[in-house]
């Protein structure tokens, strides 16, 4: 190879580590001081799922997080139903870290809905019709739409 | 200069700097770096495999001895046994199904089994209780029970088998992120055998029985919207506004809700916050209202919330209704009112009010409790007088008030129960005393603090 070559390679490896660098530190939250209240982790996943959504959407994915946990296909604990592998997205790719002030909207949200509020009258699944990639929620009946999700039973 | 030139410059000056020796170094550096990151990867990816390994053996340990202990519950007929057989049970499979959900399937593969695991040991629970009460189990039970022993056997042998595939190294529980690549040909991925294990599952029986797994609770339908007419999508945009007043000036159609009450979805949106309201399609009534407007401050007490709550409740056409429990968060209050029946407290009639408590207004609504469950109630027998209820509780408690009320089970069943309160040391109580049989249906703790009564 000619010398051309060799810095060529090299300034592009250089480049590249960069870049590698730069966007995994951006990808993953760093996670901060753990608070033990139920409100807090549900706000800290409904954030990560919901945050774009209307104040009525994120009550709502709230909503499915509990109805689950009174489900008997999935796990009892409100942790138990978040932490189950493969569930939220929030989780898998470390949103869920960022912790969440109890004066914004989405810890208003979650307390509505633990206090009882359900919009989604007993949904278990929502999806995003949009960008989904899972063929077999489909197949669940469609309770109603809110904002980009639909719930479904 | 072009860049050409530049380049070829640049070169120059490397070639005559003795450069390339730095930038063997430097790329040794980055191979290193790259060394080190693919050997922490290597790591994690361990830490994470062994994590479901142990969730993967204890499931199979709590199902190996689930099989065991229903085996052992079929037959034995003394009450006390089958309940402590039936805790066991309980406290397995609570294990398998807690272990099962730490595992990296989706929630489809698991539906099923999780189901079993959830109702099997509700299931027997139920039995003992019925052992307990001298009631008779019908052979219908018995012999669903057997199901439940064949499920867990058979559950139990794919298990042992997905174990022995793990051991050999033929199985592997995937990538940290999704399903992932098979290593070998004659691998397979843990997902794949989960749905094996789940297809045995598919004659899976609906059970209905006493508790709060049953497939019963899932098919409810409100009592309270028997025999109501079907109003229009216009009708009920009427009710909406009626019900906000001025609010509701802004409604706009959002869609139509599917569930178990069907309803049609009306909002509209301020600079202040969204109002969302449910109106349902039979009888036109509120299902839920919320509004999402921030509230400054509080000026008004807790005694005025309740009296503007009660007022709203009369003028919307939920009379007789009694306050029973509430919370203060962020300057608003959010009274729970239930209905009252020839002085009966009728619980799982619930209706929840929540005020503003700056200027009184109504921004919040629920009341799928009431719509669910109420009717006008023939009242329980009531075979157990107030004394002999008094002295079936415990006499280190000091009776503060004893009434009648109406409460849920777990199950949804309803029960008729003299509701005793009474203190000890410092913890208020709430004791249920079934007025037919005189049991202890419920105990709960009543908190009472300035942000509110709650119970739990």
């Amino acid at each position: 190879m000619t010398k051309r070559t060799y810095l060529f390679c090299l300034y592009a490896i250089l480049i590249g580590f960069v870049l590698t660098v730069v966007t995994m530190n951006l990808t993953y939250a760093k996670p901060s001081a753990n608070n033990n209240n139920d409100v807090q982790l549900l706000a800290r996943c409904v954030n990560g799922e919901a945050r774009g959504e209307p104040y009525i959407g994120q009550v709502a994915v709230a909503a499915v997080i509990l109805n689950r946990t009174k489900h008997p296909s999935f796990p009892n604990t409100i942790a138990g139903v978040i932490y189950q592998p493969g569930a939220f997205t929030a989780v898998s790719d470390g949103q869920i870290n960022v912790p969440i002030d109890p004066n914004s909207q989405v810890f208003k949200a979650c307390q509505d809905a633990m206090n009882g509020y359900d919009p989604t009258d007993g949904c278990i699944y929502y999806y995003n019709p949009e960008k989904t990639t899972n063929k077999w929620i489909y197949s669940r009946q469609v309770v109603k739409t809110i904002g980009k999700h639909k719930f479904a039973k | 200069m072009s860049i050409r030139g530049k380049l070829l410059d640049f070169k120059q000056r490397l070639s005559d700097r003795h450069m390339y020796s730095v930038t063997l170094v430097v790329i040794a550096l980055i191979a290193s770096f790259g060394i080190y990151q693919y050997k922490k990867g290597l790591d994690y990816r361990n830490a994470v495999e062994n994590t479901y390994r142990r969730s993967f053996t204890e499931l199979v340990n709590y199902v190996e001895e689930l099989e065991v202990t229903l085996a052992k519950g079929i037959l034995v007929r003394d009450p006390k046994q089958l309940v402590h057989l039936s805790s066991e049970i309980f406290r397995q499979a609570e294990g398998a199904k807690t272990n099962l959900a730490q595992l990296p399937i989706s929630t489809v593969e698991l539906d099923n089994t999780s189901k079993f695991l959830s109702q099997v040991g509700d299931y027997s629970y139920n039995l003992s209780l019925k052992y307990l009460q001298d009631k008779s189990i019908s052979d219908e039970e018995i012999k669903q029970l057997r199901e439940l022993t064949n499920y867990a056997a058979t559950l139990s042998d794919s298990l042992v088998k997905m174990q022995d595939q793990l051991y050999q190294g033929t199985m592997r529980f995937g990538e940290i992120k999704g399903l992932g690549k098979v290593f070998a040909k004659n691998e397979v991925s843990f997902a794949q055998n989960i749905s094996e294990v789940e297809k045995q599952f598919q004659n899976y029986p609906s059970l209905i029985y006493d508790g709060p797994f049953s497939e019963h609770i899932n098919q409810m339908q409100p009592k309270f919207l028997e025999g109501k007419n079907e109003i229009s999508q216009e009708e009920a945009l009427n009710k909406a506004k009626e019900f906000l007043g001025d609010a509701g000036a802004n409604l706009q159609f959002q869609g139509e809700g599917n569930g178990t009450i069907q309803t049609y979805h009306f909002a509209s949106s301020s600079d202040n916050g969204d109002i969302n309201i449910d109106i349902t399609k039979k009888g036109g009534y509120v299902l839920w209202m919320l509004n999402s407007r921030s509230v400054a401050e509080s000026k008004l007490s807790i005694e005025d919330a309740k009296a503007k709550a009660v007022e709203f409740l009369n003028n919307q056409g939920f009379p007789n209704m009694k306050e029973s429990y509430y919370e203060i968060k962020s300057n608003t209050a959010l009274i729970n009112f239930a209905y009252v029946q020839d002085g009966v407290v009728m619980y799982p009639d619930l209706i929840k009010v929540k005020i503003a408590l700056d200027n009184g207004d109504v921004i919040g609504f629920e009341s799928k409790g009431y719509l669910m469950s109420h009717h006008e109630r023939k009242l329980q027998e009531i075979k157990i007088s107030k004394e002999q209820a008094l002295k079936s509780i415990n006499n280190i408690l000091t009776v503060e008030n004893i009434s009648l009320a109406y409460i849920p089970l777990e199950s949804k069943r309803e029960v008729m129960c003299y509701e005793i309160k009474a203190k000890m040391d410092d913890k208020t109580y709430l004791v249920y005393v079934n007025v037919t049989t005189g049991n202890e249906e419920d105990i709960l703790l009543l908190l009472e603090s300035p942000d509110g009564v709650l119970t739990i």
